[in-house]
């Protein structure tokens, strides 16, 4: 895959990639990609209740079989965590989203231009938070496809793709309408985390203004 | 002359009962929110999921509604974790930038647990009591003690009534100056009269409750019975369902009134009013009442209202509009006897009329959004303060008390290092435009 331009930030728990302009298989795409960090807060937890199991366990079982046990549960579990997750948009044939687990294996799923009715950004609510989402209504399926299902970008990132795949698909725009200080033509934000601002220019030539860090 | 500046608020309005439930207390905050909106504040309501209805939900003019997705237990009320909704509210309450959290009723178990989180991060809240509660039996020696807890720490509370406010300052030993009354209203342009729709030659008398035991269904078995012996011209609707309808329908079959009483089960919301107009009077029979919004809705509709002297019914209408009687079918017997004889005096239009003046939501939102201004005016207060006063709820809850706040203390800061408030995602608000249809995200810092 020929990559033309990229920019990327990271944080704590998540690095959110941009490569935009790049060759995909032959055709001309551009690809949004957001990685998880080598060290986040649940790999912390997970240390933590290491520790705690093994202080209860040593008590009774011995060591080596809470090891062999801890073991194979930590390579389950990053087995089927999901390492990135990427969308890839495809001005006048579709979308394609990508998910990269750590045992490498990918799985993918293309949507045509043709069913995507429009992308759009809701939010999702459950017992114990409330994240924004961005899912593309199919035609006749009575679900939506989400993108970034188990990575969950923040909203100020979920916007711009929105309005990128909105333009680079030619799609009508939703009765959603963005904010009024915003303009149509750029989408601008300011991240509470680095106070740099990046820009993203929706008339074919993707400029990144400083360092784009985005929190997750 | 210009108008004051008001301060503006961001309202969280918790509650176990809301829409699609259908009563009172739903009512209430769904046409409070709607006014507090028309008066430039931001409401968001917050209840837990009703069957499919789950998620993030828009209602009229943009009501942002969390139906978060914890399941009902008891009489649609959600069950006590007492921590485990702290990460929902918490996140709620940041990304819609809250400075207010606003409980409504007693017996919802998400209020009582949004207030305490919601003082533990340091927001202000208040309190709306809808019912009262007796003292004597065990469920309301439990919820006086859970309602004791909730209000040593809230900055205002409102109650519906006088009657109201005393039963809460009793229940809960909260001071009687923290405590403000603000009636409930009506939405007087869902219940006009028509006056065309009566039988002429006969007096209806109507009856829309609950038949439950609480509603006074058992001196309806007795009341009805007696009233048709006496007065041949009149007739019974009944509307509304419960474990009590077993026994009126039998009182019916008894006495052979079949023609003259007519029963006609769960009634809509929507269909309230056409029951209304079709009768003279109506008869309420409650045994207990903090307020009593059906008597003002029949109001409105030009009914003659007779009903029980219990709670706060004797504050909601003016005399002239209504027949009290204390609750002994004897009584109430006598009390339909003067309200027949007083029906050639009454104008249902004038009666509508009135009812309008006295009774309108933006009245009751510009009230609520006084009580607001007082409890954002009130000291913040640190942890120690707030134990102190936790500790004089009594020798055993009060330590009880204190080791919940501690723990619940504890928690916010293990979620402040968990999920950090600048990681946060802010929601925008929504406003409707009427010119095109659509709808417009707003920034207002």
């Amino acid at each position: 895959m020929e990559q033309t331009q990229s920019r990327h930030g990271q944080n704590l728990t998540s690095v959110c990639e941009w490569m935009t302009d790049c060759r995909y298989e032959g055709i001309h795409a551009f690809r949004i990609t957001v990685n998880r960090s080598r060290w986040g807060c649940y790999d912390l937890l997970l240390v933590l209740v290491a520790i705690l199991c093994y202080s209860v366990w040593d008590s009774f079982a011995g060591t080596f079989p809470f090891l062999v046990f801890a073991t194979s549960l930590v390579f389950w579990i990053k087995r089927n965590r999901v390492e990135q997750e990427a969308v890839v948009v495809m001005p006048n044939l579709g979308i394609q989203l990508e998910t990269v687990y750590c045992s490498k294996k990918v799985d993918r799923r293309f949507v045509s231009l043709d069913r995507i009715l429009a992308p759009v950004i809701n939010e999702a609510v459950t017992p114990v938070t409330c994240y924004f989402y961005l899912a593309l209504i199919l035609q006749d399926e009575k679900d939506m496809l989400l993108a970034f299902e188990n990575l969950r970008p923040p909203l100020k990132m979920l916007s711009c793709i929105w309005r990128s795949i909105h333009e680079a698909l030619g799609t009508e725009t939703c009765k959603i309408l963005p904010p009024r200080s915003d303009s149509a033509e750029e989408c601008e934000k300011k991240d509470s985390g680095c106070a740099t601002t990046f820009k993203l220019k929706l008339d074919g030539s993707r400029t990144f203004k400083g360092n784009a860090k985005f929190r997750m | 002359m210009n108008e004051p500046l008001r301060p503006l608020h961001r309202v969280l309005m918790v509650s176990d009962f809301f829409y699609p439930n259908f009563g009172g207390v739903e009512n209430h905050i769904f046409y409070l929110a709607q006014c507090l909106m028309q008066r430039g504040h931001k409401v968001v309501v917050a209840t837990h999921a009703y069957g499919r209805r789950s998620g993030v939900r828009y209602m009229t003019n943009g009501l942002k509604v969390y139906y978060i997705p914890w399941l009902p237990f008891y009489l649609q009320t959600s069950f006590p974790t007492l921590f485990g909704t702290f990460p929902i509210f918490r996140t709620i309450m940041l990304r819609e930038r809250i400075t207010i959290v606003h409980g409504h009723q007693a017996f919802s178990t998400l209020c009582h647990e949004a207030i305490m989180h919601a003082r533990t991060m340091g927001y202000k809240t208040v309190f709306t009591d809808h019912s009262l509660c007796g003292f004597a039996d065990v469920g309301s020696i439990h919820m006086n003690k859970v309602l004791q807890y909730t209000l040593a720490d809230v900055q205002q509370a409102i109650c519906v009534s006088h009657t109201s406010k005393e039963n809460t300052h009793l229940r809960s030993t909260l001071p009687p100056e923290k405590i403000f009354v603000i009636p409930n209203a009506v939405d007087t342009a869902m219940f006009q009269p028509d006056p065309s729709k009566r039988i002429k030659d006969k007096v209806v008398i109507v009856i829309i409750s609950r038949l439950v035991y609480r509603k006074g269904a058992d001196l309806l078995v007795e009341v009805i019975p007696e009233v048709c012996r006496l007065f041949p011209q009149v007739h019974f609707i009944i509307g509304g369902d419960g474990p009590k309808r077993v026994r009126l329908e039998e009182m019916r079959e008894k006495y052979h009134l079949q023609d003259r009483v007519e029963m006609l089960g769960a009634v809509a919301h929507s269909d309230v009013r056409k029951c209304l107009v079709r009768g003279h009077i109506f008869l309420n029979s409650s045994l207990t009442e903090a307020f009593c919004i059906a008597i003002v809705e029949a109001a409105c509709c030009g009914l003659l209202t007779v009903s029980t002297k219990v709670g706060g019914v004797p504050e909601v209408l003016p005399p002239e509009y209504i027949v009290l009687a204390e609750p002994i079918p004897s009584r109430m017997v006598v009390a339909v006897a003067q309200a027949i004889e007083l029906l050639p005096n009454v104008d249902p239009f004038a009666m509508h009329n009135q009812m309008r003046t006295l009774y309108s939501w933006p009245d009751v939102a510009e009230r609520t959004e006084t009580v607001y201004t007082h409890a954002m005016n009130t000291e913040n207060e640190d942890l120690l303060q707030r134990l102190e006063r936790y500790y004089a709820c009594g020798p055993w809850a009060g330590k009880l008390f204190c080791l919940v706040v501690i723990m619940d203390y504890i928690f916010w800061h293990f979620l402040q290092w968990w999920q950090p408030a600048a990681e946060m995602d802010v929601a925008p608000d929504f406003q409707p435009q009427e010119e095109s249809g659509t709808v417009r995200a707003v920034n207002r810092s």
